[in-house]
């Protein structure tokens, strides 16, 4: 198990205060050696053709033996091709290897980081960590693939060719590798610059990453501020520091470059000179002469290959060092308890003299001594500032004492294992933090987060009473009617869809027929788009959109032979014509097309088509599309630029009978049959046998229709008027679906709404309701609340106040931080702070009779 | 289907009638006629059955209601009693919820539809609209609407006066007499 293995890697060396190499020689042994075995191998590969090149020139050549040229050439191609093969899987395994170790190293780091205390946090920008976790150590995985082969593989080729060379002139050897202690001295000069500046990077980066990040999260504040050019100002700096840091960095790369390349061609021009002159004399033979040049070649690769190693390993020790020295702060708290199990609180907590002082020497709480029994309800009141919110952290272990001890049932806090407290505490905070994700993801967060199924996941019937306790119950209703719900899900819960859906039509009868018009397919539709009227349906796979219906050959066809085709591209264009004298000037205001199938982004493009056009009709094919798509978006009930003539109704509805019956086959007397006998059962389980196969869905009274909202679905028809309310009618079918419990369903659905980003989808109420929601679906016995209900509205307040009151008397220990006083009375003790000290205490009616500050308090608000 | 003749036989004929049909109010008779159509393309037709309320007292308001057709009631209401104030039909005072125009605030009066009726709506968020474009028609668009409404507090008010019994009449002192009595 996971947790185990952590455990026993608390043993070792601290994550942050392992060396580089630490990491490369903990594990993977075994692949290390294979590939240092490789590398040998390879390295026989790479001499092989020096000697064939040797033999090749002096023997075959030489004595003119066609033989032996081809056994040569063939060994030489034979071993050039072997030396690739091993080169390629070198660098395979050491990629691999390299990316393994960056994993755990990945793995672990998280896992230190994740534990570091909130304080820590305090100081810590988010773009640092992030900039840590990911480019960062990115750039030194690397490295750590080859960070033990590498080295070991120059060295050994280096002294290999070396040593090759100097069997064949010890003389040319000698003089050819003199130059380089030279560059022993040069290149690590530069190279201590170097690492001087990529240090200053990495700090410019993490910053940079920093303003970043905090301009993404405070971009409201930006947008409302307009304070763009503050922020870029902000940004720019940084842009400017990096690109000189970059430049300078540069520099200094390519003079080590420079320096390196200046080098290696003295080495050949020493060989021509003196090995030409030997080979004059005799003194040398020519084909020694062309492998030693090779060789010298060959020489300069491993050489090279350790310089670049050196700087490589320069550059990650600094970046490695760069990164772990952030992270080195001490965990606080174990996970897991050490050799007992999780302890079960009944409650009880007890402080004594408990003080709490931040690093800079502030103090923020002193000599705080209470005592709460187990299943107390208190409250913590006081001013702003005055210490409430730190107290509540302290003994949800959030924070570490300064002074002083808390104990938990007689266990002191400092000893409890992370565990320990989650297993008995649960936490509301003052600005609870809401995950991407759904909503229902967000409720079980602390349930899934007890990973060993301490805690089973909780009953759909106790979930239910939690949306409802903390009145969450009309948002999520809300988002289940708005979602458009996914093919699989809507399976198993179809019948009941379509039980709602004719509890709304037939029960609410008259509030229906007055706010929809509901979708029957003998009628010309007034509230619904012309498309809408003419497909009468959707298609599963996206055929038949205003967009893609121009190029539709079955479409076109129908529309050319009706003759409707030429009404509703001169309807499209009478609608642009009119849109474009009446909205000339204004064509950018959004609010002046909401009435209007033109929308207001193609406004530019339908203007020069008309102007193009003057007082002729559109000829050309894609013209002709444009004022078909604009017809075809039209709601006669609802666009008042034109009116339709009523003969296209009949029209219309004409061509939808024939495209229902003819091109997607789909039974126009069942369909509408449906709406009687859409009660009885037997009829709804008929469909699923061949719904796998369907693609097209008509607006059927017994159809699911897949591409719609699911209030969409239930309401099955247009809205006449949007202005009308319709509260009403969804009022009154939630009363009707309660009854038949049929609302459990729909709230199921909302649940799959996804929060966006943080929970940017939600307001800042709903966000508290779902944090106390998760909170109370957690078990546990104390409950510590920081203002959570403080952006509530009041009704809702005192609703939460009053299960907390009622169903967790006698069950929880609570600790309340209240701003509100009102909602004090119902605890049974109150206590008062002032600048981090208790000034009273005791009951709600003590404290009023006592006249001090809670009273004071309490008369001003 | 009147098919194959000029193409843009219906251009805009639609909005004239709309735009003729709002000259007939009186807060729209001066109105310029560009002006008037944008008022036409935004204003929505809105149907009510007789017996239902179009306007809730104490709902927050957002448009005004002209009649096109049917009788509307204008009610007060007080301790959950619904008072008659006025009646309201296409030809006279053919207009309500005028007000909610130019300011956000909570109906102050129900309406009801007596007959089966239809109304045009047009909102305070399109009367704002407009006037950012036509700004130099705001201020007499202003006072069309303060114009209108003291017409109907005059109608209303003798309407009140005439049904109340003579017992409750409070006759107004003038303040001259008063302080000559007391001196
Ligand atoms: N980490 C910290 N470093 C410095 N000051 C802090 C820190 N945390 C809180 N404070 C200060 O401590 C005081 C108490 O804060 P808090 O407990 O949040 O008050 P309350 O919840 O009663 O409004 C405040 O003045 C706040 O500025
Ligand atoms: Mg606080």
């Amino acid at each position: 198990m996971a947790t185990k293995t952590w455990q026993k890697q608390s043993d070792d060396i601290p994550v942050c205060q392992r060396s580089l190499f630490y990491w490369i020689l903990r594990k993977h042994r075994g692949i290390q050696l294979l590939l240092l075995v490789i590398i040998l191998t390879s390295l026989f590969f790479r001499v092989f053709p020096l000697e064939m090149q040797r033999r090749i020139i002096n023997e075959a050549i030489h004595l003119r033996d066609e033989q032996l040229l081809f056994l040569y050439c063939g060994l030489y191609i034979g071993a050039v091709l072997l030396a690739g093969i091993t080169k390629y899987l070198i660098n395979v395994i050491q990629t691999v290897l390299g990316q393994k170790i960056l994993m755990e190293m990945r793995t672990e780091l998280y896992h230190h980081i994740l534990q570091l205390p909130l304080q820590f946090y305090r100081k810590m920008q988010p773009g640092t960590v992030i900039s840590a976790m990911t480019a960062e150590l990115n750039s030194i995985g690397f490295f750590l693939g080859g960070a033990l082969a590498i080295p070991v593989t120059s060295i050994l080729s280096f002294l290999v060719f070396v040593g090759f060379m100097f069997t064949l002139s010890p003389l040319l050897t000698l003089l050819s590798i003199s130059i380089y202690p030279l560059e022993l001295i040069v290149i690590p000069l530069l190279q201590k610059r170097y690492n001087r500046l990529n240090k200053k990077r990495i700090k410019t980066t993490r910053a940079m990453a920093n303003v970043v990040n905090e301009a993404i999260s405070g971009i409201h504040e930006i947008h409302a501020n307009a304070a763009y050019d503050l922020e870029e100002k902000r940004m720019a700096g940084f842009i400017d520091r990096l690109y000189s840091l970059l430049k300078r960095l540069l520099f200094v790369k390519y003079g080590i470059k420079f320096a390196n390349n200046l080098f290696q061609s003295v080495g050949p021009f020493i060989l021509f000179l003196i090995g030409g002159y030997l080979a004059i004399n005799g003194q040398f033979t020519l084909g020694a002469l062309v492998a030693f040049l090779s060789a010298y070649e060959k020489v300069y690769d491993p050489w090279k290959e350790m310089l670049e190693y050196y700087q490589a390993l320069q550059d990650a020790q600094v970046r490695y060092k760069q990164i772990m020295q952030i992270f080195d702060v001490e965990i606080e708290h174990l996970i897991l308890p050490g050799g007992r199990g999780i302890i079960e609180l009944q409650g009880a907590i007890e402080l004594k003299n408990v003080g709490f002082t931040v690093e800079s020497g502030v103090k923020l709480l002193s000599n705080i001594t209470m005592q709460i029994r187990p299943n107390e309800q208190v409250a913590l009141v006081g001013f702003s500032g005055s210490g409430k919110s730190t107290l509540a952290l302290l003994m949800a272990q959030l924070y570490k004492l300064s002074s002083g001890s808390l104990q938990l049932d007689g266990y002191d806090i400092n000893t409890m294992s992370k565990a320990d407290i989650s297993r008995n505490i649960t936490m509301i905070a003052q600005h609870p933090f809401i995950f991407t994700g759904t909503i229902r993801d967000n409720l079980l967060y602390s349930v899934r987060a007890a990973a060993d199924g301490e805690q089973e996941v909780p009953a759909r019937r106790r979930i239910m009473m939690t949306i409802r306790d903390v009145g969450l119950e009309e948002d999520i209703l809300r988002f289940g009617l708005n979602s458009v719900i996914p093919y699989e899900r809507v399976a198993p819960l179809k019948r009941k869809f379509l039980r709602m859906r004719h509890i709304i039509i037939h029960e609410l009868h008259e509030d229906y027929t007055k706010s929809v018009e509901i979708y029957d397919a003998r009628k010309f539709l007034h509230y619904s788009t012309l498309r809408d009227n003419l497909i009468f349906g959707d298609s599963l796979r996206g055929r038949y959109t205003v967009e893609s219906m121009a190029d539709d050959h079955d479409i076109m066809e129908l529309l050319t032979s009706t003759g409707l085709e030429n009404e509703l591209v001169r309807l499209g264009l009478a609608i642009a014509r009119v849109t474009i004298e009446l909205l000339g000037e204004f064509g950018d205001d959004e609010f002046f097309f909401r009435g209007n199938p033109m929308e207001s982004g193609e406004f530019e493009r339908y203007n020069s088509l008309v102007q193009e056009l003057g007082d002729e009709a559109p000829q050309k094919k894609q013209d002709r599309t444009m004022f078909l798509k604009l017809a075809l978006r039209f709601i006669p009930g609802r666009h008042n630029i034109v009116t339709m003539d009523p003969a296209l109704e009949s029209a219309i509805t004409e061509a939808r009978e024939t495209f229902l019956n003819d091109i997607v086959k789909v039974d126009l007397e069942t369909c509408c049959h449906g709406i009687e006998d859409f009660q009885m059962e037997q009829n709804l389980l008929d469909l699923p046998r061949f719904e796998q196969e369907r693609d097209f869905i008509a607006y059927c009274p017994s159809e699911y229709l897949y591409s719609h909202t699911l209030l969409d679905n239930l309401l099955f028809g247009a809205l006449k008027e949007e202005l009308r309310e319709n509260q009403h009618l969804i009022e009154n079918a939630m009363d009707a679906f309660r009854r038949e419990r049929l609302v459990d369903e729909i709230i199921d659905v909302g649940l799959d709404f996804n929060v966006g980003s943080q929970g940017d989808r939600l307001s800042g109420g709903q966000k508290q309701k779902v944090a106390i929601a998760r909170a109370f679906l957690k078990q546990g016995r104390i409950l510590i609340m920081d203002e959570a209900t403080a952006s509530l509205d009041n009704t809702s307040q005192g609703k939460i106040q009053q299960v907390v009151d009622k169903k967790f008397r006698g069950k929880k220990t609570i600790i309340a931080v209240i701003h509100r006083l009102d909602l004090t009375p119902s605890y049974d003790r109150i206590f008062v702070l002032k600048a981090g000290s208790i000034i009273e205490q005791g009951s709600y009616d003590e404290l009023m009779a006592q006249k001090g500050a809670f009273y004071e308090l309490a008369k001003s608000t | 289907m009147n098919s194959q003749n000029q193409p843009d036989t219906d251009t805009g004929a639609h909005l004239k009638e709309i735009s003729s049909f709002l000259r007939h109010f009186s807060v729209f008779q001066e109105t310029p006629v560009e002006v008037l159509k944008l008022y036409a393309y935004l204003s929505q037709k809105v149907e009510y059955s007789a017996g239902e309320t179009i306007i809730q007292q104490g709902r927050p308001s957002d448009r005004m209601y002209l009649i096109m057709q049917g009788k509307v009631s204008i009610c007060e209401e007080r301790n959950e009693q619904h008072f008659f104030l006025q009646d309201l039909t296409e030809t006279e005072l053919n207009c309500f919820g005028e007000l909610a125009l130019l300011a956000k605030f909570d109906w102050f009066f129900s309406a009801r539809a007596i007959t089966d009726v239809t109304l045009l709506s047009i909102s305070r968020e399109a009367f704002i609209k407009i006037h950012e474009r036509f700004p130099e028609q705001y201020p007499l668009a202003v006072e069309r609407i303060v114009k209108l409404r003291v017409a109907r507090f005059v109608n209303q008010i003798d309407y009140l006066l005439d049904h109340l019994p003579k017992e409750a009449w409070k006759e107004c002192k003038i303040l001259t007499d008063d302080t000559t009595d007391t001196t």
